[in-house]
């Protein structure tokens, strides 16, 4: 499909656009040169600037960067990529007030539909709508569908390299933001991008991946992680032998670690008693795993907390949704009912496999007593 | 507060009227058009039913205005809280017309976005999408209009689901005719679906073992969270849970039935 998927209606034709905008633009102090109308399109996203030098209200702003855009979408294709990557770092670079983040985010996205679906310039704006997101604290207005922007990449037929940068900036926004999932996802993919042969270069990305995911709160399972090139190649490292502690380990293993190689948590700043907290529930997930009763004396011993503290302990480890448990003060125990396996291995899909086929007979007992009713037919036909 | 749309939610019943209005539309109309009725909440927007506003096209555009405004007054009688939130039309683009339609809806809404429906299925199927609509051109001096596009996405409440549903069973049937059920053949459809999964998870669960699809061990714990949610009961005390249930749903069935008959009885033997 060659065509952009934001319809322009304008009511005037291209060149009395460009010379309103000329005349909207000069006596705000900008030079701009007199000449073909493609000229001074170009001198005009060069000095766009002019427009926001002086208070603007966002309406307006709005307003004249659309016009511009319209303007950039209609141009021929090759100097259409020289205006829109202009146009976006002059956008990326304003200084406005923080209120006008979001008509930045707005112009972008507007740009992008306008362009064609097939153009690489999409590529190039998508980046710039990424960075202004960051800086926006806004996803709003950024793509954040993995499938689809699997697909765009394919169309734009972008390098590996651009992919990867593409990647690492929705990490950065999405991870900025908070929003754990996307974050993992975008950063598995990044990961997933190095091969074996180009798996040395990736070592900064491995590291920030490890520190992301032990450093935040919400994500407690990235087992698949460590099957990724870039994380394989780290293997012998301290920060990988951390790492596996985080995917399998419990707190004893932690605490070792941490008193022999203080050096490292400080080197990728990590907090130390973030890191206990988030390695307690971790253990009693592995508790958990292998046992539906944990007394508290167990608990006790083994998260190093005291009997005071099992209650808001257990609440927080819930509230992960990592594990469902009921606590019985009177028999000092906490029962579980369900628990996510930090790991997945053949024995846990055996045993699934053992359960579901528990589940279809059951169904089927239950199919042939309905069966069996269905066919006496005199107590039905009558409603 | 910020009204422009970020994303739509469209009813089913909101694309089962624009279709059936399309079909039923005047001999010699290309396309229909019509209000979108719901609510917008900070720009998301949740699309809840519509109407079809009768209009002329051509070389100049004319909505019969007093039709739409009786009819939405007609709606709010019904729900008050719903508001007008766009317009609709059919069709795979937005022709130079609708612009000023759009600007009739503009006045009436803020930022109101655009629907439109391919009813002619140019790609090979009703093609939905939505549009907001923003302004270019210079300050004091309006140049042109943009329609950027929104994500949509279709949701349901779960009685709409189930109609669709049974909807959807009609599609294979020669006679185009699908009845709902009573209410054990729809629970013994529904038993049957699960079975149905059930085999295809196992089977998956079965290849992963064989080693013929790649371990994912984000799969086996979705898995295992949706066994874990249901309880796990051996066959006899599920028997017994589920004989005892059925049967005392056969016997208020029954004596309803009974209750029935009497009636009909009695009705009979007074006209004698």
């Amino acid at each position: 499909m060659n065509q952009n998927d934001m319809p322009v209606f304008c009511d005037v034709t291209a060149e009395e656009q460009i010379e309103a905008l000329k005349a909207f633009c000069v006596p705000l102090g900008a030079k701009i040169i007199s000449g073909n109308s493609q000229d001074v399109l170009a001198d005009l996203v060069k000095n766009m600037g002019a427009f926001y030098a002086k208070e603007i209200s966002e309406t307006d702003l709005e307003m004249v960067l659309n016009s511009l855009v319209s303007l950039i979408i209609i141009s021929p294709e090759d100097k259409c990529a020289k205006l829109a990557s202009q146009f976006c770092e002059n956008l990326l670079k304003a200084s406005l007030p923080e209120r006008y983040g979001v008509v930045k985010l707005r112009i972008l996205s507007n740009l992008f539909h306008g362009l064609i679906s097939t153009s690489k310039n999409r590529y190039t704006v998508f980046v710039y709508l990424a960075k202004c997101s960051l800086a926006a604290k806004n996803l709003q207005y950024l793509q954040l569908d993995l499938d689809l922007i699997k697909k765009y990449l394919k169309t734009w037929q972008s390098s590996i390299e651009e992919t990867q940068v593409l990647y690492r900036l929705l990490f950065e926004a999405t991870s900025q933001m908070n929003d754990s999932q996307n974050a993992l996802k975008f950063i598995n993919e990044l990961l997933s991008t190095y091969t074996k042969d180009t798996a040395s270069k990736s070592r900064d990305d491995a590291h920030r991946c490890i520190v992301y995911c032990i450093n935040d709160p919400n994500i407690f399972i990235f087992d698949n992680l460590l099957l990724l090139e870039p994380i394989k190649f780290l293997e012998g490292e301290l920060i990988h032998n951390l790492f596996t502690i985080f995917v399998s380990g419990n707190l004893n293993q932690y605490t070792e670690f941490a008193n022999s190689h203080k050096q490292i948590l400080i080197q990728f700043s990590m907090d130390h008693e973030k890191n206990i907290n988030k390695m307690r529930i971790l253990s009693l997930m592995s508790l958990a795993e292998n046992s539906k009763d944990l007394s508290f004396d167990l608990l006790q011993n083994e998260l190093k907390i005291s009997a005071d503290e099992i209650e808001s302990f257990v609440i927080d480890a819930i509230r992960t949704k990592c594990i469902r448990c009921k606590i019985d003060h009177l028999a000092r125990n906490v029962t579980v009912m369900s628990v996510s396996y930090r790991t997945f291995t053949k024995q846990n899909w055996h045993a699934l496999k053992e359960r579901l086929e528990k589940w279809r007979e059951n169904l089927a007992a239950v199919d042939q007593n309905l069966t069996n009713i269905l066919a006496q037919p005199a107590l039905l036909q009558m409603s | 507060m910020n009204m422009i749309p970020s994303d739509v939610k469209i009813h089913p019943t909101v694309l089962f009227s624009i279709i059936d209005s399309y079909e039923r539309r005047n001999e010699k109309m290309t396309r229909v058009v019509g209000t979108l009725i719901g609510t917008n909440i900070q720009g998301n927007i949740e699309v809840n039913d519509c109407f079809v506003v009768p209009h002329r096209d051509g070389d100049e555009v004319a909505l019969d205005v007093e039709f739409a405004k009786n009819s939405m007054n007609a709606f709010r009688k019904i729900n008050p809280s719903v508001s007008i939130v766009g317009w609709f039309s059919t069709g795979n683009d937005i022709p130079n017309t609708s612009c000023l339609i759009h600007e009739y809806y503009a006045r009436e809404t803020v930022s109101p976005i655009h629907l439109t429906v391919d009813t002619n299925l140019k790609n090979n199927k009703p093609e939905v999408k939505a549009y907001y609509s923003t302004e270019l051109g210079i300050p004091e001096r309006k140049q042109g209009t943009l329609f950027v596009p929104i994500p949509i996405e279709i949701t349901s409440y779960d009685s709409e689901q189930l109609a669709i549903n049974l909807f959807q069973d009609g599609k294979f049937s020669t006679k185009r005719i699908v009845k709902p059920g009573m209410d054990f053949v729809n629970l013994k459809l529904a038993l049957d679906d699960i079975y149905l999964m059930l085999n295809s998870v196992t089977d998956y669960v079965d290849k992963v073992l064989a080693g013929k699809i790649a371990m994912d061990s984000n799969v086996g714990r979705s898995l295992v969270k949706i066994i874990d949610s249901i309880p796990l009961l051996d066959a006899q005390t599920f028997d017994t849970l589920m004989t005892n249930q059925m049967n005392d749903l056969l016997m208020v069935q029954y004596l309803s039935n009974l209750v029935q008959v009497q009636l009909t009885l009695n009705e009979k033997l007074a006209l004698i």
